[in-house]
């Protein structure tokens, strides 16, 4: 075993870091909460079926990325949607996401944009993504309500999401230059790709740590009171 | 492909998120802490505000306490005159009511004096800050033996706080000149002009250091008074030396 392939185990591991947690702090889960949830277990299922396909079935599994990058793009922004407060945002993030759905199935009927690593849907969802980690931090500048950043599920979901994409939005612009170049150093540029993923997750399992619903602050207020 | 330009290109695309990310915080922190601020400032403002808004509400209540308690108190002496009467030829059972008057009239006096140390003359309260000083010299001069002038040819009223923090600074000045400058004469002039309201207070005596004022040990008379004046705007210039009279100017915007 080489280096890199330890680190893709430790970063295949890292999967069940926010699904642990998730799975513990669900009952606080708010809707935007929820949909990183489901986010969380689509991506976990997709990485173990990923990794079996590969090693048992001894076939690309490459279709699988395309199907989804596309779900977690659309995923994601939805949970940004939930955060939004502007009207006009909220349907231009609902307008976008439709657009790039129907883009990326219409890509996908041409069979080698299919079952290829699709570099071209990879990156505009990556985009997208950024752009909706942008477009938060700006309200979060413009309203001021949170109090603390380091205890805001929302705030951690951010910049692991803004590290993570923007570092593999790079790798993907490579596109196939990078990812399956067979010489030493485009090997070494995965290492960078998992140490990503890998904090990636620590940040979203950080961040649900911290979830909390207004029912459980209002229990606990009870219990004060009594 | 070049592969120093990926690397290049790597780490740029790895930084630029990084510093997105440290950018962010400092300026969201420094905004709050901003808004925080902001805020503060407004609290404060409208507690001292409110302060002199609820001394106003304090006094009243001070007010109807008194009417009650003092009311009570001498309605309990007169009857126990009234009784006074009755025990005409009993000695032991009237040098035991009159003992029993005299200590309800302390305690009503007592209570007068306590209660009566906070409250507002009433002629301020009804006829205005003119009729107040107006009122407050006659009745200094008569308690005094010392000539006290007022002059004003204004006939107005003004603001509430403004009326209140004036009546109090002049007792304070005009007492502060009964008390140490040894004066024969004191002279209160109110006036306007430039859209101000001028208070000045001035006595012929045997004046005193500003630098010894700024004591800390000194009194709060002074310090009082400037703070008053901070609340509505206003101004208190000192005309003092040693060895010639005082002069004390209060200028308050109107
Ligand atoms: N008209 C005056 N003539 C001479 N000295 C004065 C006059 N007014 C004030 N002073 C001096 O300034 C000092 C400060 O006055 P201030 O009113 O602040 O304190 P105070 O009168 O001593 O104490 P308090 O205010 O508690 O009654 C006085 O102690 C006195 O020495
Ligand atoms: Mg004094």
């Amino acid at each position: 075993m080489t280096f890199p392939d330890i680190l893709a185990y430790v970063s295949s591991l890292g999967v069940f870091f926010p699904l642990i947690i998730a799975i513990i702090r669900r009952e606080n889960f708010t809707l935007e909460l929820k949909l990183m949830f489901v986010y969380i277990i689509v991506s976990t299922l997709t990485e173990i079926i990923a990794t079996f396909w590969a090693r048992y079935l001894h076939s690309p599994n490459h279709f699988m990325l395309n199907i989804f990058s596309v779900v977690e793009c659309l995923l994601l922004v939805l949970m940004y949607r939930e955060v939004f407060i502007n009207k006009l945002v909220k349907r231009i993030t609902l307008i976008t996401i439709s657009v790039f759905t129907f883009f990326a199935i219409f890509n996908f009927t041409e069979t080698s944009n299919f079952v290829k690593f699709n570099s071209l849907i990879n990156s505009i969802a990556c985009i997208i993504i950024i752009i909706c980690v942008f477009i938060y931090f700006f309200q979060l500048l413009q309203t001021l309500t949170v109090q603390k950043l380091s205890v805001t599920p929302m705030f951690w979901i951010s910049v692991a999401c803004l590290l993570y994409f923007s570092g593999t939005l790079f790798l993907f612009l490579y596109g196939e230059t990078v990812l399956f170049h067979k010489s030493p150093f485009f090997k070494e540029l995965w290492v960078i790709y998992f140490i990503l993923s890998f904090i990636f997750r620590i940040f979203l399992a950080i961040g649900l740590w911290f979830s909390k619903t207004p029912l459980q602050l209002k229990s606990s207020s009870k219990s004060a009171q009594s | 492909m070049n592969e120093v330009k990926i690397v290049i290109l790597g780490t740029i695309a790895m930084l630029l998120p990084v510093s997105a990310i440290i950018l962010f915080v400092i300026v969201y922190y420094r905004r709050q802490r901003l808004q925080r601020a902001a805020h503060e400032e407004a609290l404060h403002q409208a507690m001292l505000e409110a302060s002199v808004g609820s001394q106003e509400v304090v006094r009243r209540q001070i007010g109807g306490d008194l009417h009650d308690e003092i009311g009570a108190l001498l309605s309990a002496t007169r009857m126990s005159l009234s009784q006074l009467n009755k025990y005409s030829e009993n000695e032991s059972k009237r040098t035991l009511l009159l003992g029993r008057t005299e200590e309800l009239l302390n305690e009503a006096l007592h209570n007068v004096r306590r209660i009566s140390k906070d409250l507002m003359p009433s002629t301020l309260d009804e006829f205005g800050l003119i009729e107040a000083l107006k009122d407050f010299s006659q009745k200094m001069t008569l308690h005094t033996n010392l000539p006290i002038h007022f002059t004003c040819d204004l006939n107005a009223r003004y603001d509430a706080k403004t009326e209140l923090a004036l009546y109090r600074s002049t007792q304070e000045l005009v007492n502060n000149a009964l008390k140490h400058a040894e004066a024969k004469e004191i002279k209160i002039t109110l006036s306007e002009n430039n859209k101000k309201l001028r208070l000045e207070v001035t006595d012929d005596g045997k004046g005193f250091d500003l630098e010894a004022v700024n004591q800390p040990s000194r009194g709060i008379g002074i310090k009082n008074i400037e703070s008053r004046m901070s609340l509505i705007k206003g101004q208190l210039k000192f005309d003092v030396e040693i060895g010639r009279g005082s002069t004390f100017i209060i200028t308050v915007p109107l």
